[in-house]
């Protein structure tokens, strides 16, 4: 085993990782407000890789340029994400909420099947070829090859996240989601609704899922079934980091993805069990994630 | 406002229901159109024409098999018709699409036999499609002829019966792996060989007919086994894991789709060996996805290309005059020459299943496209392409699929 090879699962982790991170996001901002989340975020991000592809071919087709094509492909994204997000919590979520009921679970895969089936009508069961706006440039480095669009991911990646800390916990609108999160009921009588809040969640939601497709389109073969998969680890990520830390989300991202390409050292077969073996195996040990709160129950 | 919610999740349930009610709907007109098109290209006929079956997937993930072998049998049912037919009688085709789902294709076939009255069938592109419709066309003593369908089993499924209806024109398994393992050992006389390998049923398979017969016919084992998830999104560690190995080829068993993100893998990595694969690499899907990275050192199993012989030339011209396209030539080759069988065994003997059956397993002077030969099949033998006529290709520089030197 070379250190080149270890540098090497080392960035791809750093790359997948962070990918995961940015739809673990999701399920953090929704459960902090309204104690739900979207168990079909991950279907989420693969209506928005496809609908990012669509648009970005037929932009460059007509004779765009990449980057306008890129632009315009998040742009559209960000907008029909945000809108089913809304649609979801407004479906899905608010309905169900009243009746203190766990059927969001239930509703939230419902939906996620609906837009499964949906995406497979319009783009078919095939996967599909989701050309990055940096082509297959390879930057070399002598010892290894990145690809531009990883590096591209990586830095969003770190960009969304800061974007997203500052929204959060400095702008007035952030610190409301946050007081809705807290106390609901206080939240409430201070003048913030939380009905409001709760729809921006989910509508912020999916945008990071939509966001996460486009970006992550380039790196797999994008098709209606990649959401299944992504959904799952942004999960596993969203729990190990503690669903109630942004921090702890966007560091157990990267540890999981670290960790299952470092796993990948010593057997490729073994991947994914193994990473969801040391999930189980830090559940056991730390039941609120890595970094979660530790809370005592009172009875 | 909680009124208002309930309605538009009705709202949306509805119109989902609708849309989900759609699709089968347009598969089927779908399907009556082109078993309506393929009735029409016959001439005008005094007689009844008699029913040919084609069951296999125009949608799903071996949607573009099914698209292949419906053009090659298509042209095949053409020519009989305009050569007259079996005494003046034409051909009809009739086709359904199995959509690569099991189930479904029980159903079409039964449907087939029951009410349509084929005389033979030309069969599915999924081995699990396959397995599943078998029993009905052998208990209904309907001869089938797989174009696609790889699965070792198929045919030997009913080999103790009386009568096997069971044939196939498609290079099965073991004989792929026979294929690649005689170029690389006998032929180039390499020593570390690696394999890559999907670990649902393809891949799986696959692996089992590589180590078994290394270790039977070579006494050898593969040097590294790097298996992975199909849904597995970046294949450049199973890369790395060979390049570290220095393998001095690597051979991949898996299907198109992830044939598409190893080539991917391979050239953000870099591999030191070439890849020897099966012919579903060979699957246009891939050139599709990932266009001239198939190029260089990348070789798979074929049992056609266009360039093989003069025949197969002249055939790959008939193709793009008639559809202006070859859209997966070895698939329509296969599919032409399944569907030829099935015809010529007619003129011979007439439009009984049981005589057709027969004349198909005793043909001496078959005149196929693919490499098949002129006594393609025996009693024992179902299938029509052993280790002798399937070779190595790999695409050329205008991206055609080619002989391999």
């Amino acid at each position: 085993m070379e250190l080149t090879d270890i540098l090497k699962a080392l960035i791809n982790g750093l790359v997948y990782g962070s990918v995961y991170a940015i739809i673990a996001q999701g399920y953090y901002i929704t459960f902090i407000t309204t104690k739900t989340l979207n168990f079909g975020q991950g279907d989420f991000v693969m209506l928005g890789s496809l609908i990012g592809l669509s648009t970005f071919i037929t932009i460059t087709a007509t004779g765009g340029s990449v980057w306008i094509a890129f632009i315009a492909s998040l742009l559209l994204v960000i907008v029909i994400l945000g809108i089913c997000g809304w649609g979801l919590e407004q479906v899905a979520i608010r309905p169900l909420k009243s009746w203190h009921s766990i059927g969001w679970i239930l509703s939230t895969v419902a939906v996620s099947m609906i837009v499964r089936n949906v995406a497979m009508l319009i783009w078919g069961r095939d996967v599909l070829m989701a050309p990055s706006p940096f082509g297959r440039a390879i930057l070399d480095l002598g010892i290894m090859k990145i690809r531009y669009h990883d590096i591209f991911v990586l830095v969003s990646a770190v960009v969304i996240m800061l974007l997203l800390y500052v929204f959060l916990k400095k702008s007035l609108f952030g610190k409301a989601l946050e007081a809705v999160a807290f106390n609901r009921d206080a939240a409430s009588l201070m003048g913030i609704n939380p009905r409001l809040m709760a729809s921006i969640a989910f509508i912020i939601a999916g945008i990071l899922a939509g966001v996460g497709g486009v970006l992550v389109g380039p790196m797999v073969h994008p098709g209606a079934f990649i959401g299944l998969f992504l959904g799952l680890k942004a999960f596993a990520v969203a729990i190990i980091g503690g669903i109630e830390n942004p921090r702890g989300i966007f560091i157990g991202g990267l540890l999981l993805g670290v960790l299952e390409n470092l796993f990948t050292l010593y057997s490729t077969s073994m991947k994914e069990a193994a990473a969801f073996f040391l999930i189980l195996v830090i559940l056991a040990v730390l039941p609120q994630g890595l970094f979660g709160k530790r809370v005592k129950e009172k009875f | 406002m909680k009124k208002s919610s309930a309605i538009i999740l009705v709202a949306f349930m509805v119109l989902f229901t609708i849309l989900a009610g759609c699709s089968p709907k347009v598969e089927e007109t779908k399907t009556n159109t082109n078993t309506a098109a393929s009735s029409d290209s016959g001439d005008s006929s005094s007689k009844e024409p008699f029913n040919i079956g084609l069951a296999i997937s125009m949608s799903g993930g071996t949607a573009l098999f099914g698209e292949g072998v419906k053009r090659g049998v298509d042209l095949a049912v053409k020519e009989f018709n305009d050569a007259g037919g079996y005494e003046g009688q034409n051909a009809n085709l009739v086709l359904y699409d199995d959509e690569a789902k099991p189930e479904k294709s029980v159903e079409i076939v039964q449907k087939l036999i029951s009410q349509d009255n084929i005389v033979a069938l030309v069969g599915p592109a999924n081995s699990g499609n396959a397995m599943a419709h078998i029993q009905f066309t052998q208990e209904a003593k309907i001869p089938e002829v797989v174009p696609v369908a790889t699965g070792t089993q198929i045919t030997q499924e009913f080999k103790d019966a009386d009568k096997n209806y069971i044939f196939r024109v498609a290079p099965l398994d073991g004989v792929q792996v026979s294929a690649i393992l005689k170029e690389l050992i006998d032929k180039q006389g390499l020593t570390k060989l690696g394999v890559i390998h999907d670990t649902e049923g393809y891949g799986q398979g696959g692996r089992e007919d590589i180590v078994k017969q290394m270790k039977e016919n070579y006494n050898m084992e593969p040097t590294v086994i790097s298996a992975f998830d199909p849904k597995e999104l970046n294949l450049e560690p199973s890369i790395r894991e060979m390049n570290n190995a220095g393998v001095e080829a690597v051979i991949f068993y898996g299907l198109a789709p992830q044939s598409a993100k190893l080539l991917e893998a391979r050239f953000n990595e870099g591999l030191d060996a070439p890849i020897y694969a099966t012919w579903a690499t060979g699957d246009p899907t891939v050139l599709n996805l990932v266009g001239d990275l198939v190029k260089g050192d990348l070789f798979f199993v074929q049992s056609f290309t266009i360039d093989q012989n003069d025949v197969a030339k002249k055939f790959h011209e008939k193709v793009m005059d008639t559809y202006g396209e070859d859209v997966f030539p070895i698939a329509t080759a296969q599919g032409y020459d399944s569907a030829k069988l099935i015809l010529d065994a007619i003129t011979k003997v007439g439009l009984d299943s049981e005589k057709i059956r027969d004349q198909i397993e005793s043909f001496t002077d078959f005149e196929g496209v693919t490499a098949i030969k002129s006594e393609p099949f025996t009693k024992d033998n179902h299938e029509a392409f052993g280790i002798d006529e399937v070779f190595i290709a790999t695409y050329n520089d205008d991206l055609q699929i080619v002989a391999a030197e």
